[in-house]
């Protein structure tokens, strides 16, 4: 499902591996990281060696998968899965672009998404567990 | 004080290499932003191939498949990439 990539990205940097250095993208529109990023053009950073096997992209949108970014050429850049509640997957590394001053939007998004999750979770879990302790003594028993 | 929101890491962590450290930085810098307390730790993958996976994964708030593979084991990654997909954990792997 991943294959070594077969070309250089055109601004590769000296000594690193094929994908480095920065290459433009287009975020695919009503995506949740078009959400996230706001604009269907966009640059990110790239450390790696590997991409997406086309060959296998049908498979991917049969199991729900949904491609969120493409290269120039239209290679896969990012995949999301749509039904959940934050599951987004990608070949470059909004990481190497963050800055102190200017956190990558990414990040900020994920953080969000795990705030509130660990909200929804904490009002789940003062539901559950008093059933979780009455389960529990029955068990004792 | 808010309560911290709690990261982690799915990988084997290497102080040399730059994107594991640029992960780690760009976690904080946006948790600084946010002005949300971090609680950031690394889940090295060896740990998540067995049968308490579920219970350390749980641990989270949120998941990340850390870059650079190979991983010491790979069955671990794919363990915790799977627990965050069927029980909709926030995920991400860049």
């Amino acid at each position: 499902m991943v294959t070594p990539l077969s070309c250089s990205l055109p601004n590769r940097r000296e000594g690193g591996p094929k994908a480095s250095g920065d290459e433009r993208l287009k975020i695919v529109p009503g995506s949740r990281l078009h959400s996230i990023c706001g604009s269907e053009d966009d640059s990110e950073q790239y450390y790696c060696n590997y991409g997406v096997n086309e060959e296998y992209e049908k498979q991917f949108q049969a199991a729900g998968l949904r491609v969120s970014a493409r290269g120039i050429q239209g290679e896969t850049r990012a995949v999301e899965l749509p039904d959940h509640r934050f599951f987004i997957a990608t070949l470059f590394q909004p990481q190497l672009s963050s800055r102190p001053e200017v956190p990558h939007r990414f990040w900020l998004a994920f953080l969000r998404a795990a705030v509130q999750f660990q909200k929804a979770r904490s009002k789940r879990g003062a539901i559950r567990t008093p059933r979780v302790k009455a389960r529990a003594k029955a068990a004792a028993r | 004080m808010p309560t911290a929101v709690r990261i982690g890491i799915i990988g084997d962590f290497e102080p040399s290499y730059h994107s594991h450290f640029a992960t780690n930085a760009a976690l904080y810098d946006a948790a600084t932003k946010l002005k949300v307390p971090l609680l950031l730790r690394w889940l090295p993958t060896p740990s998540l191939d067995s049968a308490d996976a579920p219970k350390i994964l749980s641990r989270w708030d949120g998941l990340i498949a850390s870059p650079g593979s190979p991983y010491k084991s790979f069955n671990g990654m794919l363990r915790g990439i799977e627990f965050a997909r069927t029980r909709d954990w926030p995920f991400t792997g860049t």
